[in-house]
């Protein structure tokens, strides 16, 4: 089974380590980085990775204008996004969904459980179309 | 049958540590930040104000993931306060800044007792 590649866009160096060291060595994931919103769109549009946890609170192009981008754009839009937030007030997590986010992890995360709690964000993917017999 | 090979979360944990001693020889840099950016408070605008708030809600997102709760605490505590400074009926109370200074030294002991037990 191919390794799932997931890509991290925080502003924040402490995040990015700990989530990457976690979700390679525990998760077996691949990981790719990126500092910024805006930095995250070149690096999803070159990568084309199956999952991008994304920062909320970030400089510049912050997280919810980044999904907006990012599901704007026929390339990534089927990319599932999970927010990663600091704030976990029930009312902002309703809002980060419905913005089309595939759901909301919060921040501080235990890096030992962080690799289950992404693997669940992964769609199923669709089982093999069976081969069609024609009787003959 | 018991399975003794060790596992991913094993190879983790040796590496978590380092992270952990990393994250916190982190601090005094962090702390000389706070501290430039109250170095002026008493005029200090608005940029100053979210500069704060950025820095102390950077801490409450990582704390707790290094194994240190408390940081996340006083971090978001401390970001709960900024919020209220520059929100539509903030202004910056004369004991603002002794405020933000108890939080720094709130942290500034959680890092000291914690690099101590870790012999860090």
């Amino acid at each position: 089974m191919a390794v799932k590649k997931i890509l991290l866009i925080d502003d924040e160096d402490d995040i990015r380590t700990i989530a990457r060291i976690s979700l390679e060595t525990i998760g077996g994931f691949e990981v790719i980085l990126a500092g910024g919103g805006e930095e995250g769109l070149e690096v999803s549009a070159r990568e084309k990775p199956d999952l991008i946890l994304l920062d909320v609170m970030m400089p510049g192009l912050d997280g919810p204008a980044t999904l907006k981008r990012l599901k704007g754009n026929p390339a990534s839009t089927d990319i599932p996004v999970v927010f990663l937030t600091a704030k976990a007030q029930q009312m902002e997590l309703n809002q980060l969904k419905d913005m089309g986010a595939e759901g909301v992890l919060t921040k501080p995360f235990d890096p030992m459980k962080l690799p289950d709690q992404v693997r669940a964000f992964f769609r199923a993917e669709p089982l093999p179309k069976e081969d069609t017999f024609n009787g003959e | 049958m018991a399975n003794n090979e060790p596992g991913p979360s094993d190879a983790f944990l040796p590496a978590l540590e380092e992270l952990r001693k990393e994250y916190l020889s982190r601090w005094p840099e962090k702390r000389e930040r706070f501290e430039e950016l109250l170095r002026d408070f008493g005029e200090s605008g608005p940029d100053t104000l979210k500069e704060l708030r950025t820095e102390f809600h950077r801490l409450a997102g990582s704390g707790g993931s290094y194994g240190l709760p408390a940081v996340s605490e006083v971090g978001s505590e401390a970001e709960g306060f900024l919020d209220l400074l520059l929100g539509p009926e903030g202004g910056v109370p004369e004991e603002a800044g002794a405020r933000i200074r108890d939080y720094i030294q709130a942290l500034d002991k959680i890092f000291s007792d914690a690099a101590k037990n870790m012999g860090a």
